[in-house]
């Protein structure tokens, strides 16, 4: 195998994982909408499933502009990245704000599913580890 | 079977890449969840948690930035180790 056949391998294999996330934090999240709407109300099973669909958008916007701020211009990438950033930053606090303030008996619900990207990430690392203990072994 | 991931993988890069991921959630929970108790133990429901909210958002904002600045800066020593 020559390099740059090792360096698809190695991109493709990262895509797969970074791919496989948001779906995971959407399924986590759907489990726990299932949970809550048994244990609570229909009502905290949609804000856990919001909280898990706007973490997993996060996580894709994260990585989308991951990959266009190293692939531009330093200076450029950094003032329109701060831009970009400061618009997702006043969009997650009117989100925060809109529930705490008019639903605020269903933020814990909603930090539950936005914290379900703790998990996905968690159980990947998990598979990584034991992927690179068999290859070890 | 799954795919035999090829020998070369960057783990390295991806766990990087998964910790700017958790910065943002981690510090809105943490800052959500102490606004949340505060009020309950102080009674001073919504406006601890909603300030407290906001501390976390800001300061998860922060520190991805300032990842996203090193992974950056890593990134192209890394490039310049290649060449």
């Amino acid at each position: 195998m020559n390099d740059r056949q090792a360096h698809e391998g190695q991109y493709i294999h990262e895509e797969r994982i970074l791919r496989r996330i948001p779906l995971k934090i959407l399924g986590f999240s759907l489990v726990f909408a299932c949970v809550g709407l048994f244990l609570f109300s229909p009502r905290t099973s949609l804000f856990i499933l919001a909280g898990g669909a706007i973490s997993a958008t996060s996580f894709l916007w994260l990585k989308q502009t991951i990959a266009w701020f190293l692939g531009q211009d330093r200076k450029k990438a950094i003032k329109s990245g701060i831009l970009f950033y400061l618009i997702r930053l006043l969009l997650i606090i009117g989100v925060f704000s809109i529930i705490i303030f008019l639903f605020p008996r269903m933020i814990l619900a909603f930090a539950a599913g936005f914290s379900s990207i703790i998990l996905a990430i968690f159980i990947e690392a998990v598979m990584a580890i034991s992927e690179m203990k068999q290859w070890k072994s | 079977m799954p795919d035999k991931p090829p020998r070369r993988i960057n783990y390295r890069r991806l766990a990087e890449l998964s910790s700017l991921g958790l910065m943002l959630p981690s510090s809105i929970a943490v800052g959500l969840f102490m606004g949340y108790l505060l009020d309950k133990l102080l009674g001073t429901h919504p406006w601890l948690l909603a300030i407290f909210t906001l501390l976390g958002v800001v300061s998860g904002f922060l520190s991805l930035i300032r990842g996203l600045k090193k992974f950056g800066v890593e990134k192209d020593l890394g490039n310049d180790k290649d060449e």
